[in-house]
């Protein structure tokens, strides 16, 4: 004599092995994706957001692409010189000049040739006629 | 008398906890109650291992809504009905299962040993089972297969007590008759 329980058990014993694999595939499962096994139970607010948040998750995706392309334009920018400040590194005809007889100056005293520098010393037009007739 | 889940020292508070050595244990425990529950409501072995498996992950997805951890097996149990109940959607067969007896449901002795099969008897009761409505068969079986009390079988198959109560009176009644020929 049996139980009903004992006479299904038994009727379905053979399927035995083939749930072992199954729940075997199924922990195996688990151990790869932990976070299935979370504490916290899933209230019907945060449910509801997950629902939003996946039904719009093409626009999100679409935003977040559009905010990606900006981003890309902005560092573009910002990395090439803008114009006002490539002016500012250009130096001027006056500081140029000034430059250029400071160097001419250094080398003549470092060559000694002092009177040299006296008739190579650009002056003005009316010194150098007053020099003339002095002469 | 069988020991039944709600009595057992279930590891279901270190499952929640993500604990996979508990999820074995208790999929251990329930692998081959829940077939034989599900194979004899949908005939099917291949059918019968997916609902076990899908059960079993959504068990393990939504562990945060069993509110009761002594609960653990019936609400394994309603897991795998519903599933059940989807499948007969899809093949449009579920007209069985939403018939609802229209008697008041009357008083039985709750006792799953009262019914002892002979081995004889055996083949005649599988046959008798099958022949049951959906309805009638899956009450029947949680109350044979898991000794689930009427509100339990009640919460799991989503059906009133007192429908569950008809159904089980009727079912009983069908097989006490095989078993005393």
């Amino acid at each position: 004599m049996k139980t009903p329980r004992e006479l299904f058990f038994e009727r379905h014993r053979t399927a035995e092995p083939k749930l072992d694999t199954l729940r075997q595939k199924t922990i195996a499962g688990l151990a790869k994706a932990p976070a299935v096994n979370s504490r916290t139970r899933p209230s019907a607010p945060r449910s509801s957001w997950r629902d939003l948040l996946w039904s719009l998750r093409w626009h999100l995706a679409g935003l977040s692409a559009a905010w990606l392309v900006v981003l890309v334009l902005n560092i573009d920018h910002s990395q090439a010189p803008s114009p006002v400040l490539a002016k500012q590194n250009i130096p001027s005809p006056q500081q140029l000049l000034t430059a250029l007889r400071e160097n001419r100056r250094q080398v003549l005293e470092m060559t000694g040739a002092r009177a040299v520098a006296g008739v190579l010393e650009a002056r003005p037009r009316s010194e150098v006629a007053a020099a003339v007739k002095m002469a | 008398m069988l020991v039944v889940a709600e009595r057992e020292q279930l590891p279901v508070a270190q499952a929640r906890a993500g604990d996979t050595a508990a999820w074995d244990t208790l999929f251990h425990r329930y692998q081959l109650p829940l077939y034989v529950y599900v194979f004899e409501l949908v005939h099917d072995e291949q059918t019968s291992l997916d609902i076990v498996q899908e059960s079993f992950i959504n068990a393990a997805r939504h562990i945060g809504s069993l509110r009761e951890d002594a609960k653990f097996g019936s609400w394994l149990f309603g897991i795998a009905h519903q599933k059940c109940i989807q499948r007969w959607r899809k093949q449009a067969r579920d007209e069985a299962l939403r018939e609802e007896l229209a008697a008041a449901p009357p008083d039985f002795e709750d006792d799953p040993a009262e019914f002892l099969i002979r081995a004889e008897q055996e083949a005649e009761f599988m046959k008798l089972l099958n022949q049951l409505p959906p309805a009638q068969r899956s009450v029947l079986l949680l109350h044979f297969v898991e000794e689930f009390s009427l509100e339990e079988i009640a919460g799991i198959t989503g059906a009133q007590l007192g429908t569950v109560k008809s159904r089980l009176h009727y079912a009983k009644k069908a097989l006490r008759n095989i078993l005393e020929t």
